[in-house]
């Protein structure tokens, strides 16, 4: 049966019967991954362990259907041992990938934005850049980055983002609408005032809200109270 | 062929069980109708019973059919001024049979996982958090699973608990009894290391 060896890390596991789960991986290859892994329920089974979120494991799958086994796993590195604000960060980028990225697309460069964020998120690093950073290669995998030409030909003061259709001028009272000024910061990559990095933000989430289907991210509740 | 319908509905509402799929449920329906009449009616007045009288205790969550749950009346286990969280009733039982806890608990019924769409509202973290605002505890144990999710829980209700006058602990991680270091995951070595204790002589 045809084997194959991929780095990867773990998305999102859900039980299957008594001792097995469905994962989702992201791995470096072949993008989002589904597979289906047993799990022993001896005391000497190190599966489970490495069957979390945020350990770089390498795993091999058996099987061409479109629900392989892993065969093999086992860890590459530590896990990264994320905590509070940054842990809920991981949480965010995983929901992000469990439910926008299709499976089996090669993502290399998002793989590698994955693994440069968890790092990022390691070291403590603020939470934002790396969000917006990584929320930025996941539109480019998705093939919708955010075009701002718009912005520069244009002479209107206020634009707001319309699935489909990307950035449009509005009117500066209308609801969600974003400055002209801060568009060009952010297109230009310039972060250092605090109302560019909100308006990032605010757009973000006009471009990701109809990709989720109008259904809210659950990992944003873990912030609300801080 | 097709079973009478007393008999389909039967192994139907068998299904509802885990791990029970149509053969298996097939296989319980004729035992119990063949062989074991006495245990089905017993079963069925104890599951009627069951499903119409317990609830959640108000305190710490556990099922019971009485308002507080027997742990929760105790004014022994109250003085203590403990409170231990773990996510489901089975960690209670595995902590009572310990006999080294005498506190009290509070149960989750699952932990936070957000992509499951559990969140913090599903966990009923506004009791636990009136429960700290009345002063009744000392110390909160943190008692949810080590793994990423458990984790995750323990840091958020850690956040929570940090605004009352308490003290958070969180339980050790590390090698389990009669286990081998040779066959440890990387993981568990390094918490089992890093979480090292003083040799008391």
């Amino acid at each position: 049966m045809k084997e194959q060896e991929l780095n990867a890390f773990l998305l999102h596991s859900r039980p299957y019967r008594d001792n097995r789960v469905i994962v989702e991986c992201l791995t470096e290859l072949q993008g989002k991954v589904s597979a289906l892994a047993y799990i022993g329920t001896s005391p000497k089974s190190s599966k489970k362990a490495l069957l979390q979120p945020f350990i770089p494991i390498n795993i091999v799958l058996k099987g061409q259907n479109s629900l392989p086994t892993i065969a093999r796993i086992e860890s590459l590195d530590k896990s990264f041992l994320l905590t509070g604000d940054h842990l809920f960060s991981g949480f965010y980028l995983n929901e992000l990938l469990v439910r926008l990225l299709a499976e089996n697309i090669p993502a290399q460069e998002l793989f590698k934005q994955y693994f440069l964020s968890l790092q990022a998120l390691n070291r403590q690093e603020p939470i934002e850049p790396i969000l917006r950073d990584f929320e930025r290669v996941l539109l480019d995998e998705l093939g919708l980055t955010i075009d701002y030409s718009m912005v520069f030909e244009q002479n209107h003061n206020h634009y707001q983002y319309i699935h489909e259709q990307g950035l449009l001028p509005v009117a500066s009272t209308s609801k969600g609408s974003l400055a002209k000024q801060h568009l060009v910061n952010i297109a230009q990559q310039e972060f250092a005032d605090p109302a560019v990095r909100y308006t990032y933000k605010l757009l973000m989430r006009q471009v990701f809200e109809p990709l989720l289907g109008g259904k809210p991210l659950n990992s944003r509740q873990l912030f609300k109270r801080n | 062929m097709k079973f009478s319908p007393l008999v389909q509905e039967l192994i139907h509402s068998l299904k509802c069980l885990p791990g029970v799929g149509a053969k298996s449920a097939q296989r319980m329906a004729f035992h119990l109708l063949e062989r074991n009449r006495i245990g089905g009616k017993k079963l069925a007045l104890s599951l009627a019973d069951a499903m119409e009288n317990i609830g959640h205790c108000s305190r710490c969550r556990t099922f019971t059919e009485q308002d507080t749950c027997e742990i929760c009346a105790s004014m022994k286990r109250q003085a203590k001024g403990q409170l231990c969280v773990v996510e489901t009733p089975a960690d209670v039982i595995a902590i009572e049979q310990t006999g080294d806890y005498h506190g009290l608990y509070f149960i989750l019924m699952g932990h936070l996982s957000p992509i499951d769409g559990i969140g913090p509202d599903d966990l009923g973290l506004d009791i636990l958090e009136s429960q700290l605002a009345r002063g009744e505890f000392t110390e909160v144990i943190l008692a949810t699973n080590p793994t990423v999710e458990g984790e995750a829980t323990a840091h958020f209700i850690a956040e929570l608990a940090n605004k009352y006058q308490v003290q958070i602990s969180r339980i050790a991680h590390g090698v389990p009894m009669g286990g081998e270091l040779e066959f440890v995951d990387g993981n568990t070595l390094s918490h089992a290391l890093s979480g090292r204790k003083n040799y008391q002589l």
